[in-house]
């Protein structure tokens, strides 16, 4: 069945072909021309004719003939062109690739960060942010690394974090935010009268402060040394109280 | 109907170059070109549903679209050397006309050009070595 329907294929083809030459003879417009177009359409003829051989000698010649037809009709202007477009386009294909591996790199790090801060640092990491940037000669360089904690009791940033007692301290610090506040808008007038618990919180408010800026510190130096990091590009942001107030 | 046009559009502009003919030949000239330019235009588009006729036996019966392609074109490249070749005639320089017409039989043969290499590349093959 196979060389049934190859067979009535390759007919069809041969009866289409010769029909197209001769409507292509009725059409042109005079006889000058004639004698050309008739070498043309002859050969497409011989060439239908003998597609069963030319496949049988060599696979593709459909497609080296298109080439070739196609490469007539190019002018040098074009491949010209063409050139350009495919340099265009391999540009742009470089730039994705590098902008993936960009990515790729950046994730990489954000994770290893992440990683060492929480196993050495014993403070959980809400998101590490790795702002990568390009040096002229195109090698990459970290710009920016900013880590921001979670929300943590003070305690826990310096000592062990799994000390529960200090939770109790956590509520009454929620009131010592608001005073904070206060105390901050009015840190010029230190006369006024200042009640025993008011300045109990206000030590506690500058311990708190302490606290966070060894923890900062501490992460950064953290970071700095195990990633060859300059520490100056290493942000370390703390929960939103704290990070208000940096 | 429009054959009726297209004839008395030819008459007219016939009788117009003859008279102008003896005054200012330039004017007949120019008058010549721009009707045969005006007619060619205005049918020009009607050879869109040959064109259309044959591009569908081609994709039925299978065969390869370059040589429809390659095909049309040839059918161009005569219609236009023909053309150009016609309006200088019609100045009498004749010439130039058989240069024109030169050009064109040139560009067809440079199509046929890569369906002989096949064809040559073929038969060498089949030569035994």
């Amino acid at each position: 069945m196979g060389l049934m329907d190859a067979l009535s294929g390759w007919l069809r083809q041969v009866i289409a072909v010769i029909l197209l030459a001769s409507l292509i003879d009725l059409i042109l417009p005079n006889r000058t021309m004639q004698r050309y177009v008739r070498l043309v359409a002859g050969l497409f003829i011989l060439m239908t004719v003998a597609t069963p051989i030319m496949h049988w000698l060599k696979g593709d010649f459909g497609g080296k003939l298109a080439a070739g037809l196609q490469s007539v009709e190019r002018s040098p202007g074009d491949a010209e062109r063409e050139l350009a477009m495919i340099e265009e386009e391999g540009a742009k294909l470089r730039d994705s690739h590098l902008a993936q591996a960009e990515k790729l790199v950046a994730a990489r790090l954000e994770s290893e960060i992440r990683g060492e801060v929480e196993q050495e640092g014993r403070r959980s990491v809400r998101k590490v942010d790795v702002k990568l940037a390009r040096e002229r000669d195109g090698a990459l360089k970290v710009a920016q690394v900013v880590v921001e904690l979670e929300l943590a009791d003070p305690e826990a940033g310096t000592g062990g974090g799994t000390q529960k007692v200090p939770v109790r301290d956590i509520e009454a610090i929620a009131d010592v935010d608001i005073e904070i506040r206060a105390g901050s808008i009015g840190s010029a007038d230190r006369d006024l009268p200042v009640s025993g618990r008011e300045s109990g919180d206000r030590a506690a408010a500058a311990r708190e402060d302490r606290v966070d800026r060894e923890t900062r510190t501490r992460i950064a130096a953290l970071v700095a040394s195990r990633f060859g990091i300059a520490a100056d590009i290493v942000v370390v942001k703390l929960p939103a109280t704290a990070a208000e107030r940096n | 109907m429009d054959i009726l046009q297209i004839v008395g559009i030819g008459f007219l502009a016939t009788v117009l170059i003859l008279v102008i003919r003896e005054q200012k030949p330039m004017f007949a000239y120019l008058l010549a070109a721009f009707v045969g330019v005006a007619i060619f235009l205005a049918f020009v588009g009607k050879i869109d549903g040959v064109i259309s006729v044959l591009e569908e036996l081609a994709e039925r019966s299978g065969i390869p679209s370059v040589y429809l392609k390659t095909m049309l074109k040839i059918i161009g490249v005569a219609y236009i050397a023909e053309f150009g070749a016609q309006i200088v005639r019609d100045a009498g320089l004749e010439s130039i006309a058989t240069k024109i017409e030169f050009a064109g039989k040139m560009l067809i043969l440079v199509m046929a050009v890569p369906i002989i290499s096949v064809i040559v590349e073929t038969v060498l093959n089949l030569l035994p070595a």
